[in-house]
């Protein structure tokens, strides 16, 4: 079965190239080529693709906007957003409106087509270079991580500051900075973000309980 | 201080002759008081007695003085005492009492005048007294034959040959009110133009230049005084005026280089970026070509790996001009630059950041901007292995903390200044920053033992 798709980048050189990316596949069919996101959009709602391929950075409409119009208009369509390079709040804020994962626009064709095929079956893709802390293709073993500190790395994620969290689980700021330490640890993470989007890859979270 | 009391000093000397003056001219004043008293009192002495001497010798002429008074009551007299009596030369009153006081002959006037003092009679010495209105007179009793009458002399002041006295008297008036007059017109000139040229020297040194307004004309001062405190106003207010245009300047400068690196960090994002994005992708396609020879595919893996390097230093300069982190909260933003700072320069920094704080935008933007000149400057320039970067927030407000162990400088040959003017932008521009969030810049540096600068907002 092909994958019907749109492909949305302001960049002309760099659109350039991924069509001839997405042309070695046989079974990808572009339906759309947007420079803009308001013309992107336009084609999203006309022609329903099974996945939006969206800059996250575009002047308009951006990738994240498209991803939250998708989601409020509950159309069946996947968004997968292309980025530069990862700058990692935008790439959470994506996902909490609903994409569902990331490409940088540096990776290879197979990576691309990678990432298509995985978000187009209903799964999670989360370029590698998430973080330079993790190692390619590794497999290791997670420490466990638990239930609060999963509930805190949540509402984190979310975008709550150490006092809100605190207090809507009744709990020390101290001992939220403390779960979120260890998470931190647990995960090789160096921050929030990075901690969130880790906690995505290892299936630690689950993307619909990031989702707003 | 010590000027300030020289002021009271000069007042005080300025002071000091009408004092004098008023002084002299009441000690005149009594002198000659006293003088005029015993003037008239040996005037009166003297004439009285020469009166009872002159009927007490007219009493052992052939005329007896039974006679006299007794048949006639008291006007026959005998001519000499009754001439003398008439007082027709000489200035004077003479009076004739009996023992008992009651008048016989003599002045009406000088009679009235000891009943109106309670009929006292000065035996002796004379005294002196006045009349109702205010006259002063001197006064003197003697008893003639053997008490048996009482002559009263009298003189009063202003008949007394020394009558240039009342003029005479003017004198120390005058001398006293000139003395007075200076006095006032001292009291005035402390008033008017001394204690307003203290207050406002005072004033003035402990005004805060930039921020004070010396305060509205209140009180009494001179005109002049009034237009130099009007101008001290102006030229406070002008100070205030040139602080909040540099404020504004500085304002401006660290927005506009803040909007130039958003833009310029935009413009590489969207332009080269992309370019070499893009570049990469067509040796990507080029590599899947399976018939290129193998020097070829080589190359194109060098092309690539250099592709790739472009990238990631593009992104670099795109995060150093415009940190995507700084939305993240200060804790992360300066968690992020020390971590890249440090792979970048090879250094050590140890970061500590106070999580309980609430950090705004303006705060993270200032101390992120501080933190990341600091680093660069202590690497660069004071070749430093270790830096200690701590961010505190207590009753103090809001304090930031750079130690390294690099060379360090010498403050005071390399002021802020001295080195703005060689070019060295660093330290003005982290002083700027801390100046515009309302903060300030404290650069502590010795040659040899590294450099601490440290930021406080209140």
């Amino acid at each position: 079965m092909s994958i019907n798709l749109i492909l949305a980048d302001d960049h002309p050189l760099t659109r350039a190239g991924l069509m001839a990316y997405l042309a070695k596949e046989q079974d990808f069919n572009v339906v759309g080529e947007y420079a803009d996101g308001e013309s992107a959009w336009n084609g999203i709602k006309e022609l329903k693709p099974h996945v939006a391929l969206l800059d996250i950075r575009m002047p308009g409409l951006d990738g994240v906007s498209i991803t939250r119009k998708i989601k409020e208009e509950g159309l069946p369509v996947i968004s997968l957003m292309l980025t530069s390079y990862d700058a990692q709040q935008y790439v959470l804020s994506s996902l909490r409106t609903g994409a569902r994962g990331y490409v940088l626009k540096s990776s290879t064709a197979d990576t691309l087509s990678r990432a298509i095929r995985i978000v187009a079956r209903g799964g999670l893709y989360l370029d590698s270079e998430v973080a330079s802390t993790v190692e390619e293709g590794e497999n290791m073993s997670l420490e466990p991580i638990s239930a609060r500190e999963r509930e805190v790395l949540l509402l984190a994620a979310k975008g709550l500051s150490g006092k809100e969290i605190a207090s809507q689980l009744f709990i020390s700021e101290r001992t939220v900075q403390t779960h979120l330490a260890s998470i931190y640890d647990k995960l090789g993470a160096r921050n929030k973000t990075e901690s969130m989007l880790l906690a995505l890859k290892y299936g630690v979270v689950m993307l619909e309980e990031l989702l707003d | 201080m010590k000027q300030k009391s020289r002021l009271f000093y000069l007042a005080l000397a300025v002071c000091l002759p009408p004092i004098g003056i008023i002084l002299l001219a009441a000690l005149d004043l009594i002198y000659f008081h006293e003088n005029m008293e015993m003037l008239a009192r040996s005037y009166v002495e003297n004439f009285t007695e020469k009166a009872v001497a002159r009927l007490e010798k007219s009493a052992d002429g052939p005329i007896g003085d039974e006679r006299i008074w007794n048949e006639s009551g008291s006007m026959d007299l005998m001519p000499g005492f009754r001439a003398y009596m008439g007082l027709g030369r000489v200035p004077g009153m003479m009076l004739v009492l009996d023992k008992d006081g009651d008048f016989l002959y003599g002045s009406q006037v000088l009679y009235e005048l000891i009943k109106s003092n309670k009929g006292l009679l000065p035996y002796g010495i004379a005294k002196t007294m006045h009349d109702e209105s205010g006259d002063r007179f001197t006064v003197g009793a003697y008893s003639a034959f053997f008490g048996k009458y009482i002559v009263v002399g009298a003189i009063a002041w202003r008949d007394l040959p020394q009558s240039t006295s009342r003029s005479y008297y003017i004198w120390p008036f005058v001398t006293g009110f000139m003395g007075l007059w200076g006095a006032i017109a001292i009291w005035r000139l402390w008033k008017l133009v001394l204690k307003p040229l203290a207050d406002l020297e005072r004033e003035m040194s402990s005004l805060k230049w930039g921020e004070e307004l010396p305060r509205k004309n209140e009180g009494e001062a001179l005109f002049e005084l009034r237009k130099l405190r009007q101008s001290f106003t102006r030229v406070a207010q002008d100070a205030i005026n040139r602080v909040s245009i540099i404020k504004t300047c500085m304002n401006d400068m660290v927005s506009v280089a803040e909007a130039e690196r958003t833009k310029i960090s935009r413009d590489i994002h969207d332009g080269p970026l992309q370019d070499v994005t893009a570049l990469i992708q067509r040796i990507h396609l080029a590599k899947l070509q399976d018939n290129a020879p193998e020097d070829t595919a080589r190359e194109l893996d060098l092309a690539e790996k250099i592709a790739m390097v472009t990238v990631r230093e593009m992104r670099g300069l795109c995060d150093f001009l415009n940190p995507p982190w700084l939305e993240l909260g200060l804790p992360q933003a300066l968690t992020e630059l020390t971590e890249r700072q440090s792979s970048q320069y090879g250094v050590q920094i140890f970061l500590d950041v106070d999580d309980d704080a609430e950090f705004s935008e303006a705060i993270t933007l200032s101390f992120f901007r501080v933190v990341q000149e600091a680093v660069t400057n202590s690497v660069r320039h004071g070749d430093a292995k270790n830096i200690w970067v701590d961010v505190k927030h207590d009753e103090n407000g809001f304090e930031l903390v750079i130690q390294d162990d690099g060379h360090g400088f010498d403050m005071h040959k390399n002021g802020t200044a001295a080195l703005r003017v060689e070019g060295h932008r660093g330290l003005s521009n982290m002083e700027e920053r801390m100046a515009i969030v309302g903060g300030r810049l404290k650069i502590i540096s010795y040659p040899g033992e590294g450099t601490c600068i440290r930021g406080l907002i209140p």
